[in-house]
Formats: C-alpha cells, structure tokens, sequence
C-alpha cells in the first residue's frame, strides 16, 4: 500500500494561499498602518481642493442733490476666453462662435495659434462680459475655457478722475482714493476647502472641509454733489477755453464741516482707459499734490494774522506809497492808481496792496520785519492755518509744500515780506481752502475729507462725522471781521455784484509769478487763483471755492487772477447758490 | 433538608449536568432551554458577511445620499453665481443709463433750449 504524503496537497495549497494572504496583509499593513500618513497626504493632495474667494473690491457712490446715492466706480466680472490646442475639435466652429459673440472683443490675430499643439493656451478674446460668457459656455466646445476677473467700471465717465484714481491690472489702486483707500476697500479674501469629484466639484463629505467666507471690501461713499461736480468739471472746461489755457482746477468744500464737494482738475483722463494715457503727470491731483506760489490769495491770511495777534485792526489805516525798500529788494504794488492816499486793511484786500500786506507783517514786529514779526507770522502759517502739513485728505500722495525758516541766515526779510502777498512759499490748494474756510467760520479747522460715510451690511449709509482739528485758528471776532472784508471786496464791485445778487459771498484773486526755468527768476507765466466763499442770509459760510488756472493767456493789463480764475468762480458760485438752495 | 423547607429536584438531568454551577442553586425554581438547532462556523460567517454587506451598503448609501446634496448645492451655487452676475449687469446698465453724460446727450436735452431773458423772483 502506497504511503501517503504527511502534507496532503489541500495543506499545501491550503499554506499557499495563506502565504499569499500573509503578503497581502503585510504589505496592507505597511501601506496602512506605517506609511500611513505618506499615503494620506497623497490622497488628500488628489481628493481635496482649494481655492481662493475673493473679495469684491468696495465701490465708490455719490449723492445727487436730494441725496440719492448714484454709483460713481463699481465692479463688474469679466471674462477671458482662451482654448487649448491640444485639446480642441473644431478650429473653424470655435473661430465663428468668438467672432460672433466676442466682436471687438475678439483677438483674432491668435486665431492662427489654433493649429500650434505646442501651447496649451491661447486667448482668442478678452473683457466679454457675462451675456457673451454664457452663450460662449453654452456652446460646450471642446478646448475652451472660460477665466473670470473682475474690472472697475465708471458710469459717469472721466467725472472726478484724478479724485478716484484707478485700479491697475494686478488689482491695486493706483493715484487718489482708489491708492489711499486700497486697503480697506480690498478687503480679505476667503477660503473653500473641499473633497472634490474629478470635476473639482465639491462633495459635503470629509472632515477636511473649510468654508470661510471672502470679506468683501468696503463701499463708500463720497462727500461729493454729482450736480455740483459736473457743472465744476464743465465750467473750469469753459473758463479754461476763454483765456486759451489748459491746465486748471478747482475745489469747492463745505466750511462747517470739512467735506469736499467738488474736486476737479484738467486735463483729466478716463479711468477706465487710464493705459492710454501717455503723459503720468495727468494722474496728478493737483489740488493736493502739487504745491504753488498763490499770489494775492494769501493777503486774507496775512491781514488776519496781524489782526488776531493784535498789531493791527481792520480799521487800521497806512500811507500806500506804491512801493517800498525791504532790505535791497524793491516791492510794489501792481496798481498805482491808489499811490500816496490813506488807506484801510480792506482797501488793501480790495485793491490787493502788496505793500499794505507787508506794513501789517511790520506792524507784527513793532514796526519792523524782526525776527519777532517773522516768528509769529511763520507761527500763524504753520501752526494756526497749517501750511507745511498733511490735511489728511484721503488722496494718495499729498505735498506738504515749503515755508522758510523765520531765522534763515539768507534773505529772510525780504522772503518774508514777499510770503505775506503770497510770493516765497509753497502750499497746496487744499492747505489752502480747508485754512480759508476756518479762517471765516469763527476760526474751527476741519479736517478735510472727501468721504460722507460707508455703506454697511443692509445697504444704509452710514455717516461719518467731520473732524475738529482745531478751534482757535482765529479768534470768532478776527475771523467775523476777515470774513465781512472780503464781502465787501465783492458787495461794492458792481461787476462781481451781478453775479452775486445780493447773496452772501466774499473773495479774493490772486496772481502768482513763477520761476522762468531758463534764467532762474521770476518771469514766467503767471497762475492765476480766486478764493471765495458763499454764505447764507446771516452771513454764516456755507461753501469755500477755490480756483486755480496755471496757463491762462489774458489782455495786457489784466491778471490770471481776475481775468481766468475769477470768472469760473464767478460761475461757480453763482450756480452752487441756485442749486443748494441758498438764502439771502 | 428541613421539614420547613420544600425541594424541587429536576428531573431533566442533561440540562442540570451542562448547566453552570453560578446559575443554579438550592431552593432556586429555574429552568434552562437550549433550542435543538445549532449553526456551524460556516453558517457564522456567512451571517456575519452578510451583515458587514449589509451595513457596508447602508454607509454607502448615506454617503452617496450626502454627495448628491453636494452636487446640489454646487448647482445652486452656480446658479446664484449667474444671478448675481446678470444682477450686476443690470446694476451697471442702470447706471450707464442715468449717467450724466447720457442725459446730457439725450433727446430730451437737446430739446432744450437757453432762456432768451431770466428774472429772479425776489
């Protein structure tokens, strides 16, 4: 009898298939168990997705006289179709679908690149809009793909260009409140974290997901009149025409409360094809970013100065000699027709006596330009109206100007005497408006502000509330006599009186000689200022206006000041009364 | 044993013999039946794969369940997303419309004329 095997072939097989086993569970064990969390970084690098929310940059609105909001700068997403040459079917049909619904919007100089397999990606049109994005989406071609971004819109056009600035291509703001703003109106971007199926669409499985909302940026809105800066942007256009000039701008602010109402500058550009502009310099707000010689507009200052400390009133009078030494410089005054009469301190705002300004800065040192008559005079520039300092206004890239030191070893006399006439320092219009206006409200300086408030989560306004810088800029009586002086600049001028109608309003022109880049002295083209304000029927300032015209051509004789600037004030003003409503 | 105390013997003696000392005692009317039908191993494991199946099938079931609202919510994402986007369009266009410069160039503007004489009311 044949002797059986101790080991049958069902055990061995049997052992085999255990063996097996035994592998397959060691190595499972390894995967598993030891490189457990190798594998699951993989997995999770393959299964989970995430991306960026972003934010909504925060949008700009206005108000309209009845205090509508109106959209100034919003959003609006915008697509980029672009195809895949390795992936795509029909070269022809995807041709005629771009043209036919990209239009303008389509690149067909790419087209040819269609055939190139060795890119992945070609744009064939750029800025189509979500209407064509849908109809390019649902045509369901193989190859093409859709990339959303997001771009800023301007419904009003160039309205307030170098007030907003503009946002650059790779989202920041660039120039005015777009740049001073950028932070806040970026706000933060938010994050989704999911499993994803092949298609990258999220499953509500895992324990990995992260939802967290993106913060969008914030809205604002500005203290800005639509109305009022239109018709401004309009009348500097016109008054800038008339005298064959082409660079102006004006500022008009409320003068109890710091807001700004409007702001405009030309040239100016279109921020929504700010690329096209070739010349940065338009970029520019003036008003706040480029400082100046003012001229005659600085006279109210002076003359408030010398009254608020005492060493004159505004009944004080002086001989006008038409002209006077001041160390070894001669300074005259540009009208003669007033030589060697008696004269007060609103004959000498009315006829802008530049001697009349520089007796009242003796009168500050006791009858001479000391250093006492220096110091207070630089005291009342930079501490009391603020020159040589930032108002804070929220517009990127603010000047802060030049003001000589009272105790300069070098001509100090001589600068000083020409800075009360508004000749030897540097300031912005903007220093100069928002020291103007608390100059004639009672002496409260407001710091200025181009924002009304923010528009919060259910869409209401909230409103910001202007800013006390300070109070004693000059005292309520020096400034109440400031005040009715340049009103009667204006009240007893028959041709100002016909614009002004018997309303409340009070001025004052400059015109500033600049420095003749060729020899290095005064000679160059004058910039011509007007400063103003409008009251009410108790006298109570309502509105400061400021105009600036850098290259004004005007008839022998005349002035930048009166001739260019004055006339868009005069326009201004006039207009601004009817619109608000004044009273008188 | 005492009188005062009566006593119950089981007759059934298979039973008493398998039974666990712990469970029974003196003076203690109990009583223990095992069905006749036993399962083999074999019949255990199925069960128990059977019910690995079965519970296996339930999981899957719920996580599917819970993808499917992932796709919906995807769905209706996307469309709130073409909503908000044709909003926006609308938004803009309404406000291209009440531009400006739009009612500026408007037929109604251009109708308009400048006044020959104004007088003010006092």
């Amino acid at each position: 009898m044949e002797e059986r095997p101790k080991i049958s072939r069902t055990q061995w097989l049997t052992f085999g298939l255990f063996f097996i086993l035994a592998i397959f569970v060691v190595r499972l064990f390894y995967i598993q168990i030891i490189e457990h969390d190798k594998y699951a970084v993989l997995a999770d690098q393959m299964q989970i997705n995430k991306r960026t929310i972003n934010p909504e940059r925060g949008e700009f609105f206005v108000r309209d006289k009845d205090g509508t909001l109106t959209p100034l700068v919003l959003n609006q997403t915008v697509y980029t179709v672009f195809a895949d040459p390795t992936q795509i079917n029909d070269i022809e049909k995807i041709r005629n679908l771009i043209q036919q619904v990209a239009g303008g919007q389509a690149i067909t100089k790419n087209f040819d690149k269609l055939n190139d397999t060795s890119t992945q990606y070609v744009v064939l049109a750029r800025q189509v809009t979500h209407t064509q994005a849908e109809q390019i989406r649902d045509a369901d071609l193989a190859g093409v793909g859709l990339q959303a971004t997001s771009r800023r819109v301007y419904p009003e056009g160039s309205l307030a260009a170098q007030t907003l600035g503009f946002v650059n291509v790779d989202g920041e703001g660039q120039y005015g409140l777009e740049q001073y703003l950028n932070q806040e109106l970026t706000g933060e971007p938010g994050v989704l974290q999911s499993v994803t199926d092949v298609r990258h669409i999220p499953l509500t499985i895992g324990a990995h997901d992260v939802s967290i909302p993106a913060k969008n940026g914030t809205d604002y809105v500005l203290s800005i009149d639509r109305g009022i800066q239109a018709n401004v942007e309009r009348v500097l256009a016109d008054g800038l025409a008339k005298v064959g000039a082409t660079k102006g701008s004006v500022v008009v602010m409320e003068t109890g409360t710091g807001r700004i109402v409007a702001m405009a500058n030309l040239p100016s550009y279109d921020p929504a094809s700010y690329n096209q502009v070739t010349d940065a310099a338009i970029f520019q707000n003036t008003i706040t970013m480029r400082p100046y010689e003012p001229g005659s507009v600085i006279k109210p200052f002076t003359i408030g100065a010398a009254m608020d400390v005492g060493s004159i009133g505004r009944y004080s009078t002086f001989h006008n000699t038409g002209c006077v030494m001041i160390a070894d410089a001669r300074i005259c005054n540009l009208s003669r027709q007033f030589d060697g009469q008696i004269l007060d301190m609103t004959e000498v705002l009315r006829y802008s006596l530049n001697t009349g300004v520089v007796w009242a800065l003796e009168q500050m040192g006791g009858g001479d330009i000391n250093l006492t008559a220096r110091q207070r005079f630089y005291d009342y520039l930079t501490e009391h109206y603020r020159f040589v300092q930032k108002t804070n206004i929220e517009i990127s890239g603010e000047a802060i100007g030049l003001i000589m030191q009272p105790d300069s070893p070098n001509g100090a006399k001589v600068t000083y005497s020409n800075m009360t006439f508004g000749q030897g320092l540097n300031v912005t219009m903007i220093q100069v408006i928002v020291a103007f206006a608390a100059a004639i409200n009672g002496g409260t300086y407001y710091q200025p502000t181009l924002i009304l408030g923010t528009i919060n989560k259910n869409g209401e306004l909230v409103e910001q509330k202007p800013k006390t810088i300070a109070t004693d800029i000059l005292k309520p009586e020096m400034s109440k006599n400031l005040k009715e002086m340049l009103r009667a600049i204006r009240s007893e001028n028959p041709y100002t009186l016909q614009f002004d109608r018997g309303y409340y309003v009070g001025g004052k022109s400059g015109t500033a000689e600049t420095i003749d880049p060729a020899t290095g002295k005064y000679g160059g083209p004058t910039i011509g200022s007007y400063l103003g304000f409008i009251g009410d029927e108790t006298g109570e300032p309502k509105y400061a206006i400021m105009v600036r015209v850098d290259d004004g051509h005007v008839a022998a004789g005349s002035t930048t000041g009166t001739a260019a600037a004055q006339p868009i004030f005069d326009e201004i003003s006039r207009f601004v009364i009817d619109y608000e409503g004044i009273t008188k | 044993m005492t009188k005062n105390h009566q006593q119950f013997i089981s007759t059934r003696k298979r039973q008493l013999a398998t039974a666990s000392p712990g469970a029974w005692g003196r003076n203690q009317n109990l009583t223990s039946f095992t069905s006749g039908t036993r399962l083999g191993p074999i019949a255990n494991v199925v069960l128990i794969v059977l019910l690995v199946t079965f519970l296996g099938l339930l999981y899957l079931t719920q996580l599917t369940k819970t993808s499917t609202f992932g796709y919906e919510m995807n769905r209706i994402n996307v469309e709130k997303s073409q909503l908000a986007a044709e909003q926006n369009d609308l938004k803009l266009e309404n406000a291209r419309l009440q531009s400006l410069m739009r009612v500026q160039d408007s037929a109604v503007a251009a109708a308009m004329t400048t006044p020959v004489d104004t007088s003010y009311v006092e």
